[in-house]
């Protein structure tokens, strides 16, 4: 007898819940605490507000230049940064971080050009050498943030987890990151609303998702409002400025890896985002500030 | 639900060929193939079927159990048994009437038989891989069987494409009420392969291809001949048959009504003179509160044996001869319908029933006579357990 | 026969090379697919029962099916 168990708790700076259908309350338990102590492992891991994380340990040698070798997880997500720098011309680097000492929280007002101009110096994967297992700065003052792939790793990685203990129904959803385990018992799939990015109490989009995951980005989670003017958390590695592009996009892809950098992605390409996801491929669902909505997968409801 | 456009559809393009390969080899991001054992739990089905002709001709019943438990992640072991319940007449040749015209004679006593049978099976499973292996026995006080058969199926293309093949052998023996102790040996080996291929996101196909060759007594020891200058002969048939047969199976699924079309066809031809085609047409439909109908028809011809005939003049050269009405030249019409019901995520139960009309009219071919049409109709019930 | 076997199976081989062309479906796009209604084997006794019911009354071999073997049903 299938019952759906629900497992709340917080991680990666936002809300996250496992939906598990499981024989037994003890089954679902056991799935969750496996699936949710390896979300917050990741956070510890690549936490930038850790000293002992594996980001902190890689920035200090960062600070200075040098090289470092890491293990074959941080290994094999900095191959995967590499191909979503290649794959996006780009736009899409491990190494922008450090533009957020001029746009983060503290800031009061739109940084001054030079201030930009002196960070963009240190940010380009083309300024270091990844060569598995060894990280080399060619220049010191340089960050790695991996933020924009840990938490859908982390996601994929749950619903793994989940699957490998028993659990053959649910999903994990991290902060509106989704990976599917199953659908529903009776194979109807799960309904996903996507929040439209004006309306707080809208729905850009309703998805029907068996298998797989959604991933969506948007300006309207981080931003800074400043003369009127939205700015929004993500932050071209080329301009040093926030992205004005769609309000919003979300993609279905197999794994939430793959779906998170192709929101990502998409919304670093601006105006280009929507060209751009019609020629790789994926379902998805954009808005754009004009509030006009358009993608491969029809559903938009209002 | 959302409209996929035709973008979504084609050829995985080069940026996410690059990001997916980049992904599988993140560290668990890809559980195993979700269809292995493990992910089944012990399975019990149970079924009565009764099955009756019209005409006071036979009433079979049949129970069978059936257990599938998975051992590890990668064995599922199957076992199965059953027993039918035969009584009633049956044909056992065929008498000329008053002008001449073939009539039907059947036996005159009930027959009443019973036939225990069970196999087992193991399947093995790894990387898009299956292989299954069974082996089965029969027994009736006329008709003994043991069986093995062996079927690999292999998936590609994410398992949008599924290859099957399977060789089966079955080594029966036939006896007489009689003689109950003198058996005559059958053997039947048969082969086929198979592709099942998902052609977008809502219909699939599956075609197959089936060769089977049996030698041996392949006669019924309980049906006659009636030969006008020699009186009554024995049913005798070649002793040996090959057989071919290709079948195709389509489904669809149809929104605006929300239901699956299913379509079954199929061709065969032997050695024996016997062409036969069938085609059945389904829909099937899920409602609300876990209930799922289907319905529809099949039509069925076939053309008489070479060394078929209703009544004989003289005995054939060849010394080939039968009246099975099963060897003339007949089609049938069916209709078939089912429900079924998700009691519990663990417990369904399934009602289904067909009804079908031999007619010599409908034949493809040959030789036969009305007098032989009758109705055959079964329904059957099914119970499914998993724990 | 036997040509008719060559021509059925060298049919099988052509259909086979073109299902190569068709496209493949993503498994977010697997949903309706899943459908229990898109099962494309019945339940496991009920396959069983009607096949050995059409092999039982019927003389073309498209009934017999691999493995279901050994009734002497009249």
């Amino acid at each position: 007898m299938l019952g759906l168990y629900r497992h709340p708790f917080r991680a990666m700076g936002s809300r996250c819940e496992l939906r598990l259908y499981a024989r037994s309350e003890q089954e679902a338990s056991a799935a969750a605490h496996g699936a949710a102590a390896d979300v917050q492992r990741l956070e510890a891991k690549y936490s930038r507000y850790r000293d002992d994380s594996v980001t902190a340990a890689i920035n200090r040698v960062g600070a200075t230049g040098g090289a470092i070798a890491v293990d074959d997880e941080t290994a094999s997500l900095l191959d995967y940064g590499a191909t979503c720098f290649a794959q996006s011309d780009g736009l899409f680097d491990l190494t922008s971080g450090v533009l957020r000492e001029a746009w983060g929280a503290h800031c009061r007002g739109l940084p001054g050009a030079g201030t930009l101009e002196r960070l963009l110096q240190r940010v380009g994967w083309d300024k270091l050498r990844w060569s598995r297992p060894c990280l080399e700065f060619l220049l010191p003052g340089m960050e790695l943030d991996f933020g924009g792939v840990v938490k859908e790793y982390a996601a994929d990685r749950a619903a793994v987890i989940c699957a490998e203990a028993g659990i053959r129904h649910g999903l994990v959803d991290l902060g509106g990151d989704i990976r599917i385990i199953g659908p529903h018992p009776d194979g109807a799939p799960w309904r996903v609303g996507i929040q439209h990015p004006r309306r707080p109490d809208g729905v850009m989009a309703t998805l029907d998702v068996a298998r797989g995951a959604v991933a969506t980005s948007g300006d309207y989670e981080r931003y800074l409002a400043i003369d009127g003017r939205r700015y929004c958390h993500i932050v071209s590695p080329r301009t040093g400025m926030p992205v004005q592009g769609l309000a919003g996009v979300s993609v279905l892809a197999q794994e939430c890896v793959v779906a998170g950098s192709a929101t990502t992605i998409a919304m670093l390409m601006e105006a280009r985002g929507p060209v751009w996801l019609e020629e790789v491929g994926l379902p998805h669902v954009w808005m754009d500030q004009d509030e006009r909505v358009g993608g491969t997968y029809g559903a938009a409801v209002r | 639900m959302g409209a996929i456009s035709d973008a979504s559809r084609n050829r995985v393009s080069a940026p996410l060929a690059a990001l997916t390969a980049a992904a599988m080899a993140l560290p668990g991001v890809h559980a195993r193939a979700a269809d292995l054992p493990g992910a089944n739990p012990l399975t019990l089905y149970g079924s009565h079927l009764d099955y009756s002709e019209s005409g006071g001709r036979m009433h079979v019943r049949v129970n069978e159990g059936t257990a599938t438990v998975p051992v590890g992640d990668r064995v599922l072991l199957v076992a199965d048994a059953l027993q039918d319940l035969i009584s009633g007449a049956s044909p056992i040749f065929n008498a000329p009437g008053p002008n001449g015209q073939p009539q039907q004679v059947l036996s005159g006593a009930s027959v009443n038989d019973r036939r225990n049978a069970g196999d087992i099976g193991a399947s093995l499973f790894w990387a898009e891989n299956q292989l299954t292996l069974r082996q089965g026995w029969s027994h009736e006080n006329d008709y003994k069987s043991t069986w093995t058969s062996i079927e690999a199926r292999t998936f590609l293309n994410q398992k949008d494409t599924t290859l099957a093949a399977g060789f089966a052998f079955n080594d029966d023996g036939v006896s007489t009420h009689d003689t109950p102790d003198d058996f005559k040996t059958r053997i039947k080996r048969d082969f086929f392969v198979g592709v099942t291929q998902v052609i977008d996101e809502r219909s699939l196909i599956e075609l197959s291809l089936e060769y089977s060759h049996s030698n041996g007594y392949l006669s019924d020891p309980y049906k006659l001949v009636f030969v006008q200058s020699t009186g009554l002969l024995p049913d005798a048939r070649p002793g040996q048959r090959r057989q071919t047969a290709v079948t195709g199976k389509y489904l669809l699924y149809v929104p605006q009504i929300d239901s699956a079309l299913q379509v079954i066809g199929s061709l065969s031809n032997d050695n024996w003179g016997i062409d036969a085609g069938a085609l059945e047409v389904q829909l099937k439909k899920e409602l609300p509160g876990q209930w799922l109908i289907n319905g529809g028809g099949r039509y069925y011809a076939q053309s008489s044996a070479d060394f078929y005939q209703p009544l004989f003049q003289a005995p054939p050269a060849d010394g080939l001869h039968t009246s099975d009405y099963r060897m003339a030249g007949f089609g049938s019409v069916s209709w078939l319908a089912g429900v079924t019901k998700q009691l519990t995520p663990n417990f369904s139960v399934q009602f289904s029933a067909e009804r079908s009309y031999r007619r010599y009219a409908l034949r493809w071919g040959g030789a036969g006579f009305s007098g032989d049409n009758y109705i055959w109709s079964f329904y059957l019930v099914t119970l499914q357990a998993q724990f | 026969m036997v040509s008719t076997l060559r021509a059925a199976s060298a049919g099988l081989v052509l259909v086979v090379a073109a299902l190569a062309g068709c496209t493949t479906v993503p498994p977010w796009e697997h949903g309706t697919l899943a459908k229990p209604v898109m099962s494309v084997d019945d339940p496991p006794q009920e396959q069983q029962q009607k096949l050995r019911t059409y092999g039982a009354k019927e003389g073309g071999a498209a009934a017999t099916g691999v493995g279901g073997g050994g009734c002497g049903c009249n």
